[in-house]
């Protein structure tokens, strides 16, 4: 057996990356859409940012990367990062090439990111000397408990679901306004929250909320232009059921007073648009203790490490407590944060994406 | 750099997480229960500190025998004390 490895996939083999993900997975998978693979793979005609590994024709083994540009520990330089996702091997091929694609991206990346890592996936990373962080913490905000109930874990009582109802009162809906790829770039020293983490340019919030093929999010800012707090949320319905779910996906404010006032703000506005809506709950996944605070503040409640009350995946709807762990792996030398100061949510990664497409 | 036998086959050994007498030329993956992704990597790694080499994914990719780590390692200018 002789393994290539190639830095990005041609995509004039889409039919073989179609065939081996459809058997990997599922036939109506998202990512066996084309158009769909395309965007989230940033693929030209030529290539997608996929690490593929071939025995001599055959396709046994795919990496996907996300690249993005990353502070990490200030925002006077970026490095190059990447999300690493689905990370699928032939079974025939188990031993050597899945290592060679996570060798492959290390490598090449000054930062790497994993998020929802299986048990054998973080003996592997953990192998590799990645930092390991067990539960990216969750936010929620309940408007009708006797509707959530019908979506609950087993076993949550209706007072636990009471207690995390959301009490606040929409005050300052006039303050949101809708983000614009065209708005004056906010002012990044101003946001030590975000000083770990993917850099939410304009150009990254455009091409990962404004322009996905399948969902349609909502980008919304408040404060000023130059530090404006920023969210990111869609609505969804639960399979097999009429009952929307709001569900933030992206937020982060400035470290001033106002910036964080702003963000108080924007994250009450947000919920209160979600109680209109007639959602029976909402949730916001957030590593940054900075914006937790800020979550909690605006009405918000932390469901607890280890007992969750809701489902997070609601496509079909899972009763099972998911928690979301995140894997970073770095250079030699390079700093390990602690997991409140990175800032990384469910629109990082493969945590928010469509089941089918 | 030069490696013995008996120091190759006690590396892969502890990598794999079998008796060293098992570690043999004929061996391939398919041998060990043990042989895995994680002791995969485990042994890509001991090498690569031991020997002072860097393989290419291509390489780590490929190594699916004992046979093929040692010829790997003499790629890599190393001499495994151990006549193919």
């Amino acid at each position: 057996m002789s393994v290539r490895v190639l830095p990005r996939f041609p995509m004039d083999r889409w039919a073989d990356m179609k065939a081996f993900l459809a058997a990997a997975y599922r036939p109506d998978i998202a990512l066996c859409n084309r158009e769909f693979f395309s965007w989230y793979f940033r693929a030209d005609e030529a290539h997608a940012d996929m690490l593929t590994a071939w025995d001599g024709d055959r396709l046994v083994g795919s990496l996907g990367y996300l690249v993005d540009s990353v502070f990490w520990g200030t925002s006077g330089q970026t490095v190059e990062g990447a999300w690493l996702v689905n990370w699928t091997i032939d079974p025939a091929y188990r031993r050597g090439v899945g290592v060679s694609l996570i060798l492959a991206a290390t490598r090449r990346f000054a930062v790497v990111f994993g998020i929802g890592a299986r048990v054998e996936n973080l003996r592997i990373v953990g192998r590799l000397g990645w930092s390991v962080y067990d539960r990216i913490p969750r936010y929620l905000a309940i408007f009708d408990p006797a509707a959530a109930a019908a979506l609950a874990l087993p076993d949550v009582p209706p007072s636990d679901l009471e207690a995390a109802r959301f009490r606040e009162v929409s005050s300052e809906p006039e303050v949101i306004r809708a983000w614009r790829p065209d708005d004056p770039g906010p002012l990044w020293e101003r946001y030590p929250a975000l000083f770990y983490g993917t850099v939410r340019s304009a150009s990254y919030l455009r091409w990962r909320y404004l322009d996905h093929p399948t969902f349609r999010y909502v980008v919304v800012a408040a404060g000023s232009s130059e530090e404006p707090a920023i969210a990111a949320y869609r609505i969804e319905t639960a399979a097999g059921s009429d009952v929307p779910v709001g569900r933030v996906i992206e937020f982060f404010h400035s470290g001033s007073p106002a910036g964080r006032a702003a963000g108080v703000t924007l994250a009450r506005e947000v919920a209160c648009r979600f109680q209109a809506a007639g959602c029976a709950f909402a949730d916001f996944v957030a590593s940054s203790a900075d914006f937790g605070v800020t979550f909690e503040r605006a009405g918000w409640v932390s469901e607890r490490g280890g007992q969750p009350l809701l489902p997070s995946r609601l496509q079909p709807v899972e009763r099972t407590a998911l928690i979301l762990n995140l894997e970073v792996g770095t250079h030699a030398g390079m700093a390990r944060p602690a997991l409140g100061d990175l800032h990384v949510t469910r629109g990082d990664g493969d945590a928010d994406r469509p089941v089918t497409a | 750099m030069k490696i013995s036998r008996d120091e190759f086959q006690q590396l892969l050994g502890e990598a794999f997480s079998v008796d060293p007498s098992e570690i043999l030329l004929t061996a391939d993956a398919e041998d060990f229960e043990t042989w895995d992704s994680l002791n995969h990597l485990n042994a890509v790694v001991t090498l690569e500190e031991r020997c002072g080499v860097s393989f290419s994914v291509d390489e780590i990719a490929s190594m699916q025998s004992i046979a093929q780590i040692v010829a790997c390692l003499r790629e890599h200018g190393v001499d495994v004390d151990w006549p193919v």
